[in-house]
């Protein structure tokens, strides 16, 4: 079966001691039979955007399994030079961005503006939604929409916000990695479908081995499994 | 505690013990850890004492006498295996002032007490609450969370300390603590119904230390610290 890893980064890691060197995921990925992992460098979420992007597109260099992922944060943002565009151009498959851990709230228009510049192209988006609200926020922002956004970071406590939500929006999917209460990938395939599940693990800040047995021993059916593991965000990337 | 919007009842827990082959836990009621501590450590009591289930008693320094009524009534029986000690706020940990009267009763009873350690501060109220009571083994449950590595830290130094891994899904987190406090004195657990067993067993598993150990984390650390020698929990 073919695993997709939605969700992983590089690089140094500076609120917490962690090894999330890029040969550390590398390994971890070769270990758990990970065909490629979306990734991108946590320069780009301390640091500057672009040097973070800088750096993605560097360290994936060479590497088929590794794709990159672009990041952009709207507090240095200042649009008109289409770096959307230009990012997609330079081979990026998806945009990620980190309310949370930049602190900036949802509720900013330079994001919106970010979205609106990307609605010509159909690159995913996947933003954190770990908060209380977040779903709901982004729903207003993004849903009914065409363009693919990923919830990432949902916890039990946030998901039926998500839920309600990704039902309103057919553009809104969820990623895995927080989802950690029992029974919470059949409740959200009998809610909203295996094709709207991204597997992801946020390896290697998070245990490859441990997001991928939450899959593996959810008790769905092989068809739905293949969806969520790889299946989804190979169609959202464009096979 | 409606965690579907239905209760997580005995069958439920079964049923994941099963699935997973998890000969024994400790549990106690989520109606005890949330809001009436009496009434769910009698909850507790009902299910316990049939082979597998062995019985954690909640108390709550908000109310010591009640709460050392309660040890009284639950931790002589062999199916109760632990005490749990919360602040009945979620968010502060319980500190060494507030439960200095229930530890000096729970003496007598020498079973292992679990402490809720989320994060750092709880970490440093358990370190301080084992230091004052050095004759009683302290369970960090969810072993700091993110501040996993303070917990770590501190259990070294603080050798009637045991790390519960639950939680924080960091890679590092098995290997260092073996590592660094040795895995008989790590002890797996689920957090069930909270979160999936199947998160918890892949980190174990993914650690980078020698199967014996992971042994030791899954089952060894558990029978020793609990006095299992390979029985059952005994009727009552």
């Amino acid at each position: 079966m073919e695993i997709i890893d939605a969700n992983t980064t590089f690089g140094p890691s500076p609120r917490i001691t962690a090894d999330i060197s890029i040969d550390r995921l590398l390994a971890a990925v070769k270990r758990h039979g990970v065909t490629k992992s979306l990734t991108l460098s946590t320069v780009g979420i301390f640091h500057s955007h672009n040097d973070g992007n800088a750096d993605t597109l560097a360290q994936c260099q060479g590497k088929p399994e590794l794709l990159p992922v672009a990041t952009i944060d709207p507090r240095g943002y200042f649009g008109g030079l289409k770096q959307t565009s230009n990012l997609i151009s330079q081979g990026f498959k998806m945009f990620r961005f980190f309310p949370g851990e930049q602190g900036w709230p949802l509720d900013h228009n330079v994001l919106e503006d970010i979205l609106e510049e990307m609605e010509d192209n159909s690159v995913p988006v996947m933003i954190n939604a770990g908060r209380t609200g977040d779903a709901s926020a982004l729903g207003r922002i993004i849903g009914g929409k065409e363009h693919p956004l990923i919830l990432e970071g949902v916890v039990f406590e946030t998901l039926a916000e998500a839920v309600s939500v990704m039902k309103k929006h057919s553009n809104i999917y969820v990623e895995t990695h927080s989802l950690l209460v029992p029974g919470g990938l059949r409740f959200l395939v009998d809610q909203v479908g295996a094709d709207r599940i991204i597997f992801g693990s946020d390896c290697p800040r998070s245990s490859l081995g441990g997001a991928l047995r939450y899959i593996k021993d959810s008790g769905i059916s092989d068809e739905d499994m293949s969806k969520v593991l790889g299946g989804n965000i190979k169609r959202l990337l464009g096979g | 505690m409606p965690i579907w919007g239905t209760a997580f009842t005995e069958g439920h827990l079964t049923r994941m013990m099963e699935r997973y082959g998890i000969e024994r836990a400790v549990v106690s009621a989520t109606t005890a850890n949330s809001s009436d501590f009496v009434k769910g450590n009698a909850q507790t009591k009902s299910i316990v004492g049939k082979g597998r289930i062995f019985g954690c008693a909640v108390v709550n320094t908000q109310y010591p006498a009640e709460s050392i009524e309660d040890m009284r009534q639950y931790l002589a029986l062999p199916s109760f295996a632990a005490l749990m000690i919360l602040s009945g706020r979620p968010g502060y940990p319980v500190t060494l002032d507030e439960c200095s009267d229930i530890l000096n009763a729970h003496r007598r009873f020498a079973k292992p007490v679990l402490l809720e350690t989320p994060d750092k501060s709880a970490v440093f109220a358990a370190d301080q609450i084992a230091r004052a009571f050095p004759g009683i083994k302290f369970v960090m449950l969810g072993m700091g969370g993110s501040a996993w590595r303070t917990a770590v830290a501190v259990a070294d130094k603080t050798l009637n300390l045991v790390l519960e891994v639950s939680g924080n899904l960091s890679p590092d987190k098995i290997t260092v603590g073996a590592a660094t406090v040795g895995a008989h004195r790590m002890v797996f657990g689920s957090n069930l119904p909270f979160a999936d067993p199947a998160a918890s067993i892949g980190l174990v598993l993914d650690g980078e230390i020698p199967d014996a150990d992971k042994e030791m984390i899954f089952a060894g650390t558990a029978r020793r610290m609990f006095g299992w020698g390979g029985q059952s929990a005994p009727a009552e």
